[in-house]
């Protein structure tokens, strides 16, 4: 393993049944680094995802993670260990207040620090004793990534963002994600080309459970000019 | 500490109510009625907190009336120790229990806790006959002593006692579901167990727990039982009972602090009642049951609860709670 690399993901090949979903994926992910997975529906970014937080066990291969392997540890010791995984539904504890949703990641991580999630988003401090059920989209994202990032994870791998938010909410996201880079790398998948060029320093293309390409020049990010790949 | 101070004496006022109905009602009555909410909150604990229906807690109840019998039978005549050997005994056995079943999900966990209720019939009414008489039972009204400071072998001593063990219970469980990061991550086990291992947490740890403290509860129950009838058979295990107490449960309202006193009441009632003019009373309270989901599957306390708290929601929207401050 690159001792520069928090994350090495090695030929990495999943499947849902007899159905190969991912084929010898190689990637990694530097400290305090932004990545994003681009792909069009099915091309199987989610199960990437998944397989790297320990949701899915691959069929071989290797996920390492500070120099530890992942692969056969259950989700909950990957998050202990500091990898911790956002999905895409937006599912908060609907019956829990904003406060009683940061208690339990307080709880189960031993960080009590509440003031970085406020930093991040200052909205959840306004809505700390609203429940769950009462949140919007946007407001369900900052809960779910204010919970994450309590423990001080080194990795965040958030599936899919954008999805269902306004595009207000989405510029506000990137200038989020810039921010919460400086403690920890993050691994974004998404579809929102915009948003991924603004956030990502580095992009991989997938297409059909492949990695087809490596975009890591800055003005190519910028001008998603790597659109012709998906 | 307004909120906890208030949710406690709420508590206080509805037993102290409760007994005060000594007056009205018949004491045997509200007795029955406690001791079977007390049995009734661990069932509605799991269903209501954790999302785990279980057709087994006839075998859960007989743990501790068997507990407490035995005791009483073969070792001693203090009412209160045998109450405690139930307690144990059931804590001790639902540790073992629980290892094996939580790991089940679902339907495959409300069949398994059937299947181990029959199993738990079969061992007190046959295999194990020769100590526990199968269904004549061991008889201990001649071997149970007058206890010290409430003495539990009088009527009026057990109803009492069984008022005093509920707002135990009560308070325990109010703390347990209201207050306690533990009842919030049941809830997360109910809600979505995935996100809560994202979180980092090992699930089947506070299943297990939830589903040994609800079960001793209604260990706790059934040494009470024990003592109240100064009897115990095998019956107490039948797998016939084991909807009673899940009708309850729902009837009351699942997870609520007061959902299994309201069911117990009305159900104890009803077959009293209206028992003595249907010979099929259960009937009723099928009816009452469907009505009751249909009106909005939370039970009577449930649904009463989700409208008051959706009126308090209706009157904080309407302030203007967000400023521009709030980014995102």
């Amino acid at each position: 393993m690159d001792r520069s690399n928090l994350v090495e993901v090695r030929n990495l090949n999943a499947a849902y049944g007899q159905s190969n979903v991912l084929f010898d994926i190689n990637l990694a992910i530097k400290p305090n680094e932004r990545v994003a997975i681009v792909g069009r529906n099915g091309a199987g970014k989610t199960t990437l995802l998944k397989c790297m937080a320990s949701l899915l066990t691959p069929t071989n291969g290797s996920v390492v993670f500070d120099g530890k392997e992942l692969v056969g540890k259950r989700s909950y010791e990957v998050a202990r260990m500091g990898l911790k995984y956002i999905d895409q539904d937006k599912h908060v504890f609907l019956d829990l207040t904003v406060r009683e949703n940061l208690e339990l990641s307080s709880y189960a991580t031993g960080d009590y620090d509440w003031d970085k999630v406020f930093k991040h988003f200052p909205k959840l401090k306004i809505l700390i004793d609203r429940k769950g059920a009462f949140l919007s989209g946007g407001e369900r994202q900052m809960l779910m990534i204010g919970r994450a990032i309590l423990g001080d994870p080194k990795v965040l791998l958030i599936d899919e963002p954008t999805e269902g938010l306004a595009p207000s909410i989405v510029d506000d996201l990137v200038t989020t994600f810039h921010e919460l880079s400086k403690d920890c790398a993050i691994l974004t998948v998404g579809q929102n080309l915009s948003f991924v060029s603004r956030v990502a320093e580095r992009i991989y293309a997938m297409k059909e459970g492949k990695l087809v390409a490596e975009i890591t020049d800055e003005a190519e990010i910028k001008n998603n000019s790597y659109s012709h790949y998906l | 500490m307004k909120r906890f101070l208030s949710s406690w004496t709420l508590i206080f006022v509805v037993f102290i109510l409760l007994y005060l109905m000594k007056g009205i009602l018949p004491a045997a009555f509200l007795t029955e009625v406690v001791i079977f909410s007390i049995y009734a909150m661990g069932c509605s604990f799991l269903i209501g907190c954790l999302g785990l229906t279980s057709f087994g807690q006839p075998a859960f109840l007989a743990f501790g009336a068997y507990g407490a019998g035995v005791y009483l039978y073969y070792f001693g005549t203090n009412s209160y120790m045998a109450i405690l050997v139930g307690i144990l005994v059931s804590l001790l056995l639902n540790m073992l229990v629980g290892t094996f079943l939580v790991r089940l999900s679902s339907s495959y966990f409300t069949l398994c806790n059937q299947a181990f209720c029959v199993v738990t019939f079969f061992m007190f009414q046959k295999a194990l006959v020769k100590w526990t008489f199968g269904d004549n039972g061991l008889l201990l009204i001649s071997r149970m002593e007058p206890t010290p400071v409430i003495d539990l072998t009088s009527p009026s001593g057990i109803y009492l006692f069984s008022f005093i063990v509920a707002i135990l219970v009560w308070l325990f469980f109010n703390y347990l579901m209201k207050k306690s990061v533990f009842g919030a991550t049941c809830l997360c086990v109910k809600n979505n167990e995935q996100k809560l291992r994202f979180l980092g947490y090992k699930t089947f740890n506070i299943k297990w727990l939830a589903f040994v403290i609800a079960n001793t509860v209604a260990g706790l129950a059934g040494a009470l039982y024990t003592v109240y009838f100064c009897m115990v058979n095998a019956n107490i295990a039948n797998v016939i009972g084991a909807a009673d107490v899940v009708a309850i449960s729902m009837l009351g309202g699942a997870g609520t602090l007061f959902g299994p006193l309201v069911g117990s009441f009305l159900f104890i009632g009803l077959k009293d009642i209206v028992s003595r003019f249907i010979s099929h009373w259960e009937v009723l309270v099928g009816f009452l049951l469907i009505v009751v989901m249909l009106a909005g599957e939370k039970g009577i306390v449930g649904s009463l609860e989700a409208y008051l708290e959706k009126r308090k929601n209706k009157k904080s929207q309407l302030q203007p709670a967000l400023t521009k401050e709030g980014g995102l």
